[in-house]
């Protein structure tokens, strides 16, 4: 850092002390923070959620959950994990790291900021709301869709069902105000001389996931009105004695469902562009290459979503395109993996917990890339569809893809942002127990689903109890093994080895210029690029 | 003066951010004509 940033920066009062500073703050560092411990709430109450469902799937028959509460915690654990917990935690890496990257004082619109986190505990506890009111008298029947909401069943589902939609709305909104924060700041706040090809990978995902926030998640609202409009003002969009179809609401919802895989999963893409190079002490392999394959998995993602409905009854030319076109995502997205095993080659790496995550996260993405190659090919789809092969695949997609690489983010940038480094040895047997817990619950799951489990069934047949009782210890080892994060993250915070400005012997790029932790106020002097 | 306090970036970044609210505005109008459209267009064959 120059002496001249330094000195400016003195020059400024520091935080906020009280309540104060996190209700009001415009700061972008705080509401990164605000959204990450937001984030990792709702991975609890999602967690807990999924355990309660393996739990009951230990055994066949009925032993601790009533079918419909069950298919309530199917619905949830869904809606809370990607909405609650994945996308929060994506936008406070965003938060906390793309003004830092791009040498920018704070993010374009600090209030607007504000906003965009504080209606999040308001959308997630009217989600957790749709949860808990069909326990109350009068409070009508559990939600039983699934986080699909497909019709006709959302349309006779009781008042929970209003407090879910309203939720969806409530964190679209948000998603909206933080992707239109974050493309102004990218556009308009980057350092004097930074052009768009010279930014942080982990800054171009952004970018491209918060585009594609702004096109799909529009268009779910506008899913969602329609269905609300079905139940209550007399409309017959998705009801057919009224004239309407409930297909056009799968349309609509996987139009936006399918990119939103790519929403969850590019800002991890992002940081793996940022822990491989470091660990491996080189360069990042084919940068133009690497926003290529970005830009084109967003196109292309856009123009698939019903693959996610084969057995709707399709014409034969519309599934032969929706087929040919997923099928052609796996390049951009091999693409991608290519160029980050070509920066480990020949590198010297060393495993630090972020690279062993990201060595993790290529091995079982691309595992769970190919069980996608196989579900996009529609004959093969037929068999599959609505099995446990399908939850083990988009599991074997988003935990490694999105979760794993946000866990990867965390310990890369954890000591930034605290000062301290963590504890390397209790991070390694996080990632370990972690990591071994996720296999041993979500790969027993393929062979269930080829050997005919469906999915969202509270009750199973005996033949497939052994690999079940396997998932069920895997998620119960995985899940409290969250625990054990929680406990590194708190020690983290509250001391350790202090940690120096370039925490990572390898890191590259103006976060690593700033001290650790970054002032209250950082690059309120533009910082000078190196040419 | 610093970034943050620049009048005209402060202009800059309230219109484009009132260019990209317009844009998901126009997502989520055209949505309902769209894809009611598009159903029917796949529906009736392409005809």
């Amino acid at each position: 850092m120059s002496t001249a940033t330094l000195a400016h920066e003195h020059e400024h009062h520091g935080p906020p002390t009280g309540l104060k500073r996190w209700l009001f703050s415009t700061n972008h560092k705080d509401i990164g923070t605000m959204y990450l411990v937001f984030a990792l709430t709702m991975l609890f109450f999602g967690g807990a959620s999924a355990m309660l469902i393996r739990a009951e799937l230990f055994m066949p028959g009925l032993q601790l959950l009533e079918p419909d509460l069950y298919n309530n915690l199917v619905t949830n654990h869904a809606l809370i994990m990607i909405f609650g917990a994945v996308m929060p935690a994506a936008a406070g890496l965003a938060n906390w790291m793309i003004p830092l990257m791009i040498g920018a004082p704070d993010m374009a619109l600090p209030r607007m900021n504000n906003l965009s986190f504080w209606i999040l505990p308001a959308a997630g506890t009217m989600l957790i709301l749709s949860f808990v009111v069909p326990f109350f008298p009068e409070g009508g029947s559990q939600i039983n869709t699934g986080w699909t909401l497909y019709p006709p069943l959302s349309i006779q589902v009781g008042m929970s069902m209003d407090f879910l939609i309203f939720a969806i709305h409530l964190l679209g909104i948000s998603s909206v105000l933080a992707s239109i924060n974050i493309i102004v700041t990218i556009f308009n706040m980057r350092a004097p001389g930074m052009r768009m090809m010279e930014m942080p990978i982990f800054v171009w995902t952004w970018l491209v996931t918060a585009f594609l926030l702004i096109l799909v998640v529009p268009v779910l609202a506008g899913g969602v009105t329609m269905l609300l409009f079905d139940r209550h003002f007399g409309t017959s969009f998705f009801n057919a004695a009224g004239g309407g179809d409930p297909v056009l609401f799968q349309h609509l919802f996987w139009f936006f469902g399918h990119p939103e895989v790519y929403i969850l999963i590019l800002p991890s893409m992002g940081v793996l562009a940022s822990v491989i190079p470091t660990f491996a002490r080189k360069p990042l392999f084919g940068y133009k290459s690497l926003v290529g394959a970005m830009l084109a998995i967003a196109t292309i993602g856009m123009v698939v979503w019903a693959h996610h409905q084969y057995t709707i009854g399709m014409s034969l030319g519309a599934v032969s395109y929706f087929m040919i076109g997923t099928i052609i995502i796996s390049i951009p997205v091999g693409l991608m993996i290519f160029n980050f095993i070509a920066t480990m080659w020949r590198g010297s790496m060393t495993f630090e917990t972020p690279m062993l995550f990201a060595v993790g996260i290529i091995l079982m993405f691309t595992f769970g890339g190919l069980t996608g190659v196989m579900l996009a090919v529609v004959p093969a789809d037929m068999q599959y569809h609505d099995s446990m092969f399908v939850v083990a695949h988009f599991h074997y997609v988003l935990m490694p893809g999105a979760v794993f690489g946000l866990f990867a983010g965390v310990f890369y940038w954890l000591p930034k942002w605290t000062g301290h480094m963590y504890d390397e040895r209790l991070a390694k047997t996080f990632f370990w127990v972690n990591v071994i817990s996720f296999n041993v619950t979500f790969f027993p799951q393929h062979f269930l689903g080829l050997a005919g489990m469906p999915r969202r069934i509270v009750d199973y047949n005996m033949m497939f109890t052994e690999f079940n009782v396997v998932s069920s210890i895997g998620a119960l080892v995985f899940g409290l093994s969250h625990l054990l994060l929680l406990y590194i993250i708190i020690k983290t915070i509250r001391g350790g080895q202090q940690a120096n400005s370039r925490v990572w012997e390898g890191a590259r790029g103006l976060e690593w210029e700033l001290p650790s932790p970054p002032p209250f106020h950082s690059w309120t002097v533009a910082p000078a690029l190196k040419g | 003066m610093s970034p943050v306090n620049d009048p005209e970036l402060r202009r800059r970044n309230v219109r484009t951010a009132w260019l990209l609210a317009a844009f998901v505005l126009f997502m989520f109008l055209s949505s309902v004509p769209f894809w009611r459209g598009l159903f029917r267009f796949a529906v009736g064959g392409g005809g």
